[in-house]
């Protein structure tokens, strides 16, 4: 219900934040009830809601730490704890990816309901991933000042490294979903794709272990190795990140970039093709 | 100054079924440049609708009158023509598109609301309006899975007319859970257009849209078949479609026309009741 004069054309672009001439406060109280609604539905259905969130990458660790603890626990110091912090955001991009693909082919019907700015729909699951790996951190923090880790040398670049993800997340959420739409394959795809770009983002080796041309590829090509790395060193040591941010920092913006563009020239099909 | 004008209105759909099934072929035809085939859904419509006026829109299955009122409503984007809307628009399109069966009655209205448009605080003030219109006050906490579906149809349709609409654009929708609350449905809108809102109404129930429109419009293949008086508009219906008036008055031409598939494809008639 928008109270103004609307005219659409053939050559109608989108204005603002989105095309349906929705108020700026409108806009923010439907991301808000759209991420609201979807954490009461993720969680509010478990016995111990939000302790997924958490249990999830902690069962993850142990498995991995008990495959692999033999092999890079006597190279990397806190292997365990490396492995979590690593996981951690590994978990909100998993999420994100693996979610938003269907999130508008599932909702065809909204869609052809009313007029609404649609990418808000793949721009809930972001911040749904991200409030849920912000309440995950913090917990885990707890954990580690518990045992007398170094926590609070470098904890802005947490911060840093989790807007960084943001950023990343929000292009590959609106690349992604979009796509999906004109193309099934995508989603199907995906879930291969999460799978081997895990191993292409240091969370369960050390980096000492790549030649030097294979680190460079890890570090400075992978938007997630940057932030996990960050994640790693800021909790774990309390260091520091390396360039490896900068150059994630550069790709999410170009991610976020394109993910916006392409969403933005697809968007007017959205409702008649999904 | 209108309220809405519609200026050679096009729509169209791509089919997917005409793709070229294998890949081969999928690829000669990139190459040729061919592989989109549109399916031509409305074909220069225009019209224009005054402030406080009530429109019909009839026609046969595939006629194009969802298309158009998804048109009026912003979701598509003409491919050809112009579409302008003024005043706070309500689409009651389709009415349970969004809710969630996990979430609360009282969630899927916050929901629902801000789908269209209107901000938190806007619903938050009128949800026991809602609630009281949807004749569902007390089960605010229900899961929407404990709901039958003309539970959930009643409270979307609440929801779309609890805000004042000025444009009000209905699909089909008051055929609304059962004949009680069709009454009242018939009588908010109603209502609302005696308050000034304008009105566009597509529907199969030729008896409602005699007795409420101002003014019809057929549409035929994607195109305007007849526009004017309520009688005169479903008599040329009637006539395009080879149906006795008095029949197609008496009971929904759906019903009828699913009656005589079904009778040809059994072979044997069936009593017939009018509704």
């Amino acid at each position: 219900m928008i109270a103004e004069e609307r005219s659409f054309t053939p050559q109608t672009k989108p204005r603002g934040f989105s095309w349906t001439g929705f108020s700026v406060r409108a806009y923010w109280d439907l991301l808000r009830a759209l991420v609201a609604a979807q954490i009461k539905i993720r969680y509010g259905y478990t016995a111990i809601g939000l302790g997924w969130a958490l249990l999830n990458p902690t069962l993850q660790m142990m498995v991995y730490a008990f495959i692999f603890g033999a092999m890079f626990a006597p190279e990397q110091a806190h292997f365990r704890m490396y492995l979590l912090a690593g996981l951690l955001p590994w978990q909100a991009f998993a999420f994100t990816v693996n979610g938003c693909a269907s999130s508008l082919v599932n909702q065809s019907d909204l869609l052809k309901k009313a007029p609404f700015p649609s990418e808000l729909l793949p721009i809930s699951f972001v911040l749904n991933a991200m409030i849920t790996l912000v309440i995950v951190t913090v917990c885990f923090i707890g954990v580690l000042i518990v045992r007398d880790f170094p926590v609070f040398d470098a904890i802005g670049w947490v911060l840093v490294a989790m807007v960084v993800e943001a950023v990343f997340l929000s292009g590959m959420a609106l690349l992604v979903s979009c796509m999906t739409v004109f193309y099934r394959d995508i989603e199907q795809l995906l879930s291969f794709v999460v799978w081997l770009w895990f191993f292409v983002t240091p969370i369960l080796y050390p980096l000492a272990r790549l030649n030097p041309l294979e680190r460079n590829v890890v570090l400075y090509a992978n938007p997630m190795s940057g932030v996990v790395t960050t994640m790693q060193r800021a909790l774990v040591e309390g260091l520091g990140p390396t360039a490896s941010l900068t150059a994630s920092a550069c790709l999410a913006t170009l991610t976020f970039a394109v993910g916006w563009f392409v969403f933005r020239r697809l968007q007017y099909e959205l409702p008649k093709v999904a | 100054m209108s309220a809405m004008i519609v200026e050679d209105l096009w729509q169209s759909y791509r089919d997917k079924q005409a793709r070229p099934p294998t890949l081969k072929l999928t690829l000669a035809d990139a190459r040729r440049r061919r592989r989109r085939t549109d399916r031509w859904a409305l074909r220069g419509v225009s019209f224009t609708v005054e402030p406080g006026e009530m429109l019909s829109v009839i026609g046969h299955n595939g006629s194009g009158k969802s298309t158009l009122l998804r048109s009026l409503a912003g979701i598509y984007r003409p491919v050809r023509g112009k579409v302008t809307v003024r005043g706070r628009t309500a689409s009651l399109i389709d009415l349970t598109a969004g809710f969630h069966r996990l979430l609360t009655a009282r969630q899927n209205v916050i929901l629902g609301g801000a789908i269209y448009g209107l901000p938190r605080t806007e619903v938050l003030e009128r949800l026991d309006a809602v609630f009281e219109f949807a004749g569902l006050k007390g089960e605010e906490e229900t899961h929407l899975r404990a709901f039958s579906t003309g539970m959930a149809m009643r409270l979307g349709f609440s929801i779309a007319v609890a805000f004042d609409p000025d444009v009000l654009l209905v699909d089909e929708v008051l055929a609304v859970g059962d004949e009680a609350f069709k009454l009242k449905c018939l009588d908010k809108v109603r209502d609302l257009r005696n308050d000034g809102a304008t009105v566009v109404f597509v529907s199969h129930e030729l008896a409602i849209v005699r007795s409420l429109s101002d003014r019809v419009i057929v549409l035929d293949e994607g195109q305007i078949l007849y526009e004017g008086e309520p009688d005169a508009a479903i008599e040329a219906y009637c006539a395009h479609l080879g149906v006795d008036v008095e029949t197609a008055l008496s009971r929904p031409l759906v019903q009828q026309q699913h009656l005589d598939a079904l009778d040809s494809r059994w072979g044997k008639r069936r009593s017939r009741r009018s509704v």
